[in-house]
C-alpha cells in the first residue's frame, strides 16, 4: 500500500498531477466520468472494495447454486436435529447452528437481505432527501426554514434512537426497519442537495437558461441537480455501509428482520447465547456484516477521493450505539 | 457574548416546543400502554378501561400533551377511574419541573432518569476520554508520517474498525477476554452489570466491569476519529505558516504542538462537542449486551411498553443537551479561534 490514495491536494490541480505522472498529453480530451473512473481504479483500496461488493453481489445472485441447503418457498430452512452445533469442517465450512442448519447456507442467503437493505434504505433516503433539499434550496424562505428545521430536529438525536422511535410507531419487521433506517438518513442528502442548489441557483448559466424560458423543474433537473451528484454518490456509498450496520443493529435488538429470515444481525442475536459453547455461530455472521460494510466504506472513500478531494472529511463519524 | 448566548437560548425555546409536539405525536402510534400492564393474568376489559381513565389515557392526545406540558392541578380529574372527575389533578407539567410519572412503574420520570444517568455518564464519559486521547495520538502520529508503515496499518485497521457492527465487537471481546481468558487460566474480565454482588460496590470492581463496554464503545469511534484528526492535521501541516515556522528553525515538536495542533483540533472540537449530548442517551446496543443499567436500556425497555412519559423525558433531556452543547461548542470555537466572532 504505497501512495495509493491521492495525497489530499488542497489547491493544486489533480488533473495536472495525473497527466504528469502518466504522461497524458491531452488531459482535456478525457470526459469527467472517465477521469473519475481512472482515479478510482488507481486507488487499490477502492479496488478491494469493488471486489468485496462484487463477491457479495455474485453470492446473492447465485445463492441457490452456492448454498448447500436451500430454504423452501416460505423461506424456511430445514432443520437437522441430529447435526446440531457441528464445528466448522469440510462439510460445513462455517459449522452448523443449534437447529442443525448449515451456517454457510444461512449466510449466503442472508447476503441477499443485506444488499437489499443497503440499496433500499439509501435509495429511499436519497429520493426524499433530494426532493426536500431541492425544494428547500430553490424556493428558500419559509419552505426552506420549515424543511431545514425539521432536518435539524432529526439530526438532534442519535440515529439509532430515532430509528427505534420510528420502528416503534410503524412496527417491527424487515421492511419497516429498512424504512426507519432510510428516514433517519434523509437529512444528509437534503443538506447536500440544498447546499448545491443554493450555490448554483444564482450562477450565470442558470440565469441564462431561465432567460431562455426554462421552467423551474427543467432548471433543477438539467442544470442544478447534476452538480449535487458527486457528493450524493459519495455520501450514498458510505451511507449504504451505515444503513447495513443500523439495520443489523435493529435486527439484533429484535426490531428488524424477524425469524426465520437469515438476516445477519438477527442470526447474531439469536446465536449470541451460544457464544460460550459454539463461537462459530456468532463469529461468521459478524464477519459477513463487516466484510460487506467494509466494501462499501472502501468504495465510498475511493469515490470521494476520485470525485472531490475537498470532501475528505465526509462520513467519518462513527455513531455510538 | 452574553447577549449571543441569551439569543441562542431564546431561539431554542420554540425549537424545543416543536420537538416535543412531534415526539408526542409520534408516540401516539406506539401502541396501547395499558396492553402490557398487569401481572401474568391479563386484566379484564373493564379494568383496562378504568386504568386508562385513572392514567388519563382516555383523554384526547392534545389534552394529554397539555397535561404533560403544563399539568392539570387546576382541574378535577377522575382519580379512581369511575368516570366522574372528582379530585384535583396532581401533575404540574414539565414546564414547572414535573416530568410526569412512568406509566409502568408509577415512579417520577426524573427520579428514574436520575437513577440511570450517573451509570451512563460514567460509562460514556470514560469512553469519550479514551476516544479523544487515542484519536488525537493516532491521528497526529499518522499525519506526521503519512503513508508510512504505521500510517498504512492504522488506515487499514480503522477501515476494519468502523465497518464492525458494535454488537459483534462486544460479543467478540466477551469471547476473548471473558471466555477464553478464563479457559486459559488468565485473569478474565466480567461481562455483565456494574458490580459483582459478592465483591461489593468498590471502585476497583466498577473499573473491571467497565473495561469491556468502554473498549467496545471506543474502538469503533477511534477508528473514525483518528482518520479525521489525521486529515485535518495533514491539511494544516501543508500550510505556509507551518513551513515558515519550520524554516525559522523552530523544533518540530513545538511546531506540531503549538502551531499546527490548535488549528487542526478545531474541527475535532466541533465533532466532540456535538457528540457529548448524545452521550446522555447512552449506548442502546452496548448497554443491552453488557447489561449496563444506563439510559440506553431504560429507553429500550420502555419503548416496548409504550411508556411515553419516560421516553419523552429521555428524548427531551437529549434535545435540551443538544441545544446547550451547540451553544457551548460555538463559544469554545470562538475562544480557540479568535478569527471567529460571536455576535
Amino acid at each position: 500500500m504505497t501512495n495509493t490514495i491521492p495525497e489530499e491536494p488542497t489547491s493544486k490541480s489533480t488533473l495536472s498531477q495525473l497527466s504528469n505522472s502518466e504522461g497524458i498529453t491531452t488531459p482535456q480530451a478525457q470526459s469527467p466520468a472517465r477521469l473519475v473512473l481512472r482515479r478510482l481504479f488507481r486507488n487499490k483500496l477502492a479496488i478491494v472494495g469493488l471486489a468485496i461488493i462484487g463477491t457479495v453481489v455474485l453470492t446473492a445472485i447465485f445463492a441457490p447454486v452456492l448454498a448447500k441447503q436451500t430454504p423452501d418457498k416460505n423461506g424456511i430452512f430445514k432443520t437437522y436435529l441430529r447435526e446440531t452445533k457441528i464445528p466448522p469442517s469440510l462439510e460445513h465450512p462455517m459449522g452448523t447452528d443449534d437447529l442443525g442448519r448449515d451456517m454457510l447456507s444461512l449466510i449466503i442467503y442472508g447476503s441477499r437481505i443485506s444488499i437489499r437493505i443497503g440499496f433500499f434504505s439509501v435509495g429511499l433516503a436519497i429520493i426524499i432527501g433530494v426532493i426536500l433539499g431541492a425544494l428547500s434550496g430553490y424556493f428558500g424562505g419559509a419552505v426552506d426554514n420549515i424543511i431545514m428545521r425539521l432536518m435539524d430536529i432529526m439530526l438532534a438525536f442519535p440515529s439509532i434512537l430515532l430509528a427505534l422511535v420510528i420502528v416503534a410507531v410503524i412496527g417491527p419487521g424487515l421492511l419497516n426497519a429498512m424504512i426507519a433506517v432510510g428516514i433517519v438518513s434523509i437529512p444528509t442528502y437534503a443538506r447536500i442537495t440544498r447546499a448545491s442548489v443554493i450555490s448554483e441557483r444564482s450562477r450565470e448559466y442558470v440565469q441564462a437558461s431561465r432567460a431562455l424560458g426554462a421552467n423551474s423543474f427543467r432548471l433543477l433537473m438539467q442544470h442544478i441537480l447534476p452538480n449535487a451528484l458527486s457528493p450524493i454518490i459519495v455520501a450514498g456509498s458510505l451511507g449504504i455501509a451505515t444503513a447495513i450496520l443500523d439495520a443489523a443493529g435493529l435486527g439484533f435488538l429484535g426490531l428488524g428482520a424477524q425469524p426465520p429470515t437469515p438476516e445477519w444481525g438477527l442470526l447474531l442475536s439469536r446465536n449470541k447465547t451460544h457464544i460460550f459453547t459454539s463461537p462459530w455461530m456468532v463469529i461468521f455472521p459478524g464477519i459477513s456484516i463487516m466484510f460487506l460494510v467494509l466494501g462499501f466504506n472502501l468504495i465510498g472513500d475511493g469515490l470521494r477521493d476520485a470525485l472531490d478531494p475537498r470532501l475528505s472529511n465526509v462520513g467519518l463519524k462513527a455513531p455510538k450505539t | 457574548m452574553t447577549t449571543y448566548i441569551l439569543r441562542r437560548l431564546a431561539q431554542a425555546i420554540p425549537q424545543l416546543f416543536i420537538i416535543s409536539i412531534i415526539l408526542f405525536t409520534l408516540m401516539q402510534g406506539f401502541g396501547d400502554p395499558v396492553a402490557t400492564l398487569g401481572a401474568r393474568t391479563p386484566p379484564k376489559a373493564e379494568d383496562k378501561e378504568r386504568l386508562r381513565r385513572m392514567l388519563g389515557l382516555d383523554q384526547p392526545a392534545y389534552v394529554q400533551y397539555l397535561t404533560w406540558l403544563v399539568g392539570n392541578d387546576w382541574q378535577k380529574i377522575d382519580m379512581d377511574g369511575d368516570g366522574i372527575p372528582e379530585t384535583n389533578g396532581r401533575r404540574k407539567g414539565i414546564l414547572r419541573g414535573d416530568w410526569s410519572n412512568s406509566l409502568v412503574t408509577r415512579r417520577p420520570v426524573l427520579e428514574m432518569i436520575g437513577d440511570r444517568l450517573p451509570n451512563t455518564l460514567i460509562l460514556m464519559g470514560a469512553a469519550e476520554i479514551v476516544i479523544i486521547i487515542f484519536s488525537l495520538a493516532l491521528g497526529l502520529y499518522s499525519a506526521l508520517r503519512p503513508y508510512s508503515l504505521f500510517d498504512n496499518l492504522v488506515t487499514g485497521l480503522s477501515f476494519i474498525g468502523y465497518s464492525m457492527p458494535v454488537f459483534w465487537l462486544a460479543l467478540m471481546l466477551m469471547y476473548i477476554f471473558a471466555v477464553n481468558f478464563r479457559a486459559w487460566g488468565l485473569p478474565y474480565l466480567p461481562t455483565v452489570g456494574m458490580f459483582d454482588p459478592e465483591a461489593g460496590k468498590t471502585p476497583a470492581e466498577l473499573i473491571r466491569h467497565m473495561i469491556l463496554p468502554v473498549a467496545t464503545l471506543s474502538i469503533i469511534s477511534i477508528a473514525g476519529y483518528s482518520r479525521f484528526v489525521r486529515s485535518s492535521m495533514l491539511e494544516v501541516l501543508s500550510q505556509d505558516y507551518v513551513r515558515t515556522a519550520r524554516a525559522k528553525g523552530v523544533r518540530t515538536v513545538y511546531v506540531v504542538l503549538r502551531h499546527a495542533l490548535p488549528n487542526a483540533a478545531l474541527p475535532f472540537i466541533t465533532l466532540i462537542g456535538l457528540d457529548i449530548p448524545f452521550l446522555l442517551a447512552g449506548a442502546i446496543v452496548t448497554e443491552r449486551i453488557f447489561a449496563w443499567p444506563g439510559m440506553g436500556r431504560l429507553f429500550l425497555d420502555h419503548t416496548s411498553r409504550a411508556d411515553f412519559p419516560v421516553l419523552m423525558g429521555i428524548l427531551m433531556l437529549v434535545s435540551i443537551a443538544v441545544v446547550i452543547f451547540q451553544i457551548i461548542t460555538d463559544v469554545v470555537y470562538s475562544l480557540v479561534d479568535p478569527r471567529i466572532r460571536l455576535e
